[in-house]
This record gives structure tokens, C-alpha cells and sequence, in this order.
């Protein structure tokens, strides 16, 4: 017999807006259920995300653009990383743009 | 040894039967036919064919050679059978994330050891130089590598993972690499 295997597939996506904050917050919190995020920093001051707790500008997984050119930077969570996601601004400007695919 | 009422018929109801005592050697009695049994404990004989249905909990098959046990629960999925449009899913998430800072260096050194356990892995270039990136335990050079990791730039590994060490060196020591390795 042969199986077909496929991988899950996400059918929905819960936005939010997480304010911008030169501390550390947390944009995504932990969630088993989920298959993939998108972050969009929607700032004019860089985002250092971390896949983890407390990100800080030397402890971070990646640093996304500001908007300052129009379109700011983005990232999408990969591997399912199912685990919690902070980040902080180089100032507190601005908003993080998330989507968690479950 | 005589018992009343005699019964010339041969079988008859347990009331107006005589009892009978198997003897102490007695050899093995063929059953045939079906047997229907509630078992708990372990099983002391050998199912050499068939199929085992109602399992209703949790039950240990110790199978004694590579190709002697099939389980028919292997092919359903939700309660139908696997197809191309109902397709057995496979998940694989990692729930934890861990962040190291490599130092940039102009001579090789190992940016991330290796790890079986590694689901993925993520690197971003925090230096003004490039990063010479080398998957393998051998010495990276900006002759010998697997990828070029420009300055403020991120990288991560495709699917499926590379588990083993990387490698890596800058055109000149500044700022560093920051890892993300999730298992």
C-alpha cells in the first residue's frame, strides 16, 4: 500500500497589533496549535524579534526594517515554531503587524 | 460405575447427565470452530494467523520477527481510510527557541555545533562584514563555504535540517552572529 502524507495546512489567520516599545513585549504568545506566524513592523524604528523570551538589540533572532522607505520589514516564523515570540523597537513608535496561522 | 436415569440417547440437558472426569494425562483435545473470550493478562499461546478486532484498551503485541505484525489502524486516518483525498498528516513543530552570539571572526571557527535533535535553525549577521558560512566540521574560507551571509542580513536552513556543525569566518572580525537554534 502506498500512503500519501501531507503536511497540516492553516486555514486561519488571527491578526493583531502589538504597540511599539523600546522595552521588551510579547508579540506572540506560546501556542501549540499554531502552524506558522507573519510579523510586518509597521514602525519607523528597527524590530528585534526573538524566537523566545526577553529580546533585547543583543539578543535577538533577526532585526526588521523600519517603514522610514514606506514598506517596513517582514519575516515569517518558520519550522512551526510553536513556542513564544518577543521583540522591542529601537523606540516606541509605531506597531508590530502579526497573523498566527493555526 | 452406574448412574440414574440412565440416558440411552447419549447427550442430554446437565440435570439428567452423568459427569465426566478428563483424566490426569490426558493429551492435548482438539477445539475447533469460534472461541469467544474476555482476556486480561498476557496471552500464553501463539496466534499464528487472523485478526484481532474490539481492542477497546491499552494493549502491549510483543512482535517476535520484523514482518510477522500488521496493524490495520496504520491505514485509517479520523475513522476513513487513507487516500489522495483524505491523506494522512504529518506534524512537526519545535516549541523551543535558543539565542547564542558567535564573536565575528577572520579565521574559521564554529558557529553552531552539531545536534541531532535540531529542528531548525536561524542566523542573522549583526557585522558590517560578510559571513562566510560552511555547513560541515571543515575549515571555512572565503574559497570554502556553503552560503554568503551579507552584512544585517538572515539566513536559515532549508528543509529538511541540516543537523550538523557550521562553520564559519568574516572577511574581518566585527560584531557577530546571532543564532537561533530551535529543537
Amino acid at each position: 500500500m502506498t500512503f500519501s502524507i501531507a503536511k497540516p495546512t492553516a486555514v486561519t489567520n488571527t491578526t493583531s497589533s502589538v504597540a511599539g516599545s523600546a522595552t521588551v513585549v510579547t508579540l506572540l504568545s506560546a501556542n501549540d496549535n499554531r502552524l506558522g506566524a507573519t510579523i510586518y513592523n509597521d514602525s519607523s524604528a528597527i524590530l528585534y524579534v526573538k524566537l523566545g523570551s526577553t529580546a533585547s538589540s543583543t539578543d535577538f533572532t533577526c532585526i526588521l526594517a523600519g517603514n522610514g522607505s514606506g514598506i517596513g520589514g517582514y519575516y515569517e516564523v518558520p519550522y512551526n515554531y510553536t513556542g513564544i515570540i518577543t521583540g522591542l523597537w529601537g523606540s516606541a513608535t509605531g506597531n508590530a503587524r502579526i497573523g498566527e496561522l493555526t | 460405575m452406574t448412574y440414574y436415569p440412565n440416558n440411552p440417547n447419549g447427550q442430554a440437558a446437565m440435570a439428567n447427565s452423568a459427569p465426566v472426569v478428563i483424566a490426569s494425562n490426558q493429551s492435548a483435545v482438539p477445539v475447533s470452530g469460534t472461541i469467544s473470550a474476555s482476556i486480561t493478562g498476557t496471552i500464553p499461546t501463539t496466534i499464528s494467523s487472523g485478526t484481532i478486532t474490539d481492542i477497546t484498551n491499552a494493549v502491549t503485541v510483543i512482535q517476535p520477527t520484523a514482518t510477522s505484525l500488521k496493524t490495520q489502524a496504520e491505514n485509517y486516518v479520523g475513522g476513513s481510510a487513507v487516500s489522495i483525498s483524505n491523506q494522512l498528516q504529518v506534524a512537526s513543530s519545535a516549541a523551543t527557541a535558543t539565542v547564542t552570539s558567535v564573536s565575528a571572526s577572520a579565521t574559521s571557527i564554529t558557529i553552531l555545533a552539531s545536534n541531532a535533535s535540531r529542528k531548525g535553525a536561524m542566523f542573522f549577521n549583526d557585522s558590517n562584514q560578510t559571513l562566510y558560512l560552511l555547513f560541515g566540521s571543515g575549515v571555512a574560507s572565503a574559497s570554502n563555504y556553503s552560503v554568503r551571509i551579507p552584512s544585517n542580513s538572515y539566513f536559515d536552513l532549508d528543509m529538511p535540517v541540516y543537523t550538523g556543525q557550521l562553520n564559519g569566518l568574516w572577511n574581518s572580525a566585527n560584531g557577530s552572529v546571532k543564532v537561533t537554534e530551535l529543537t
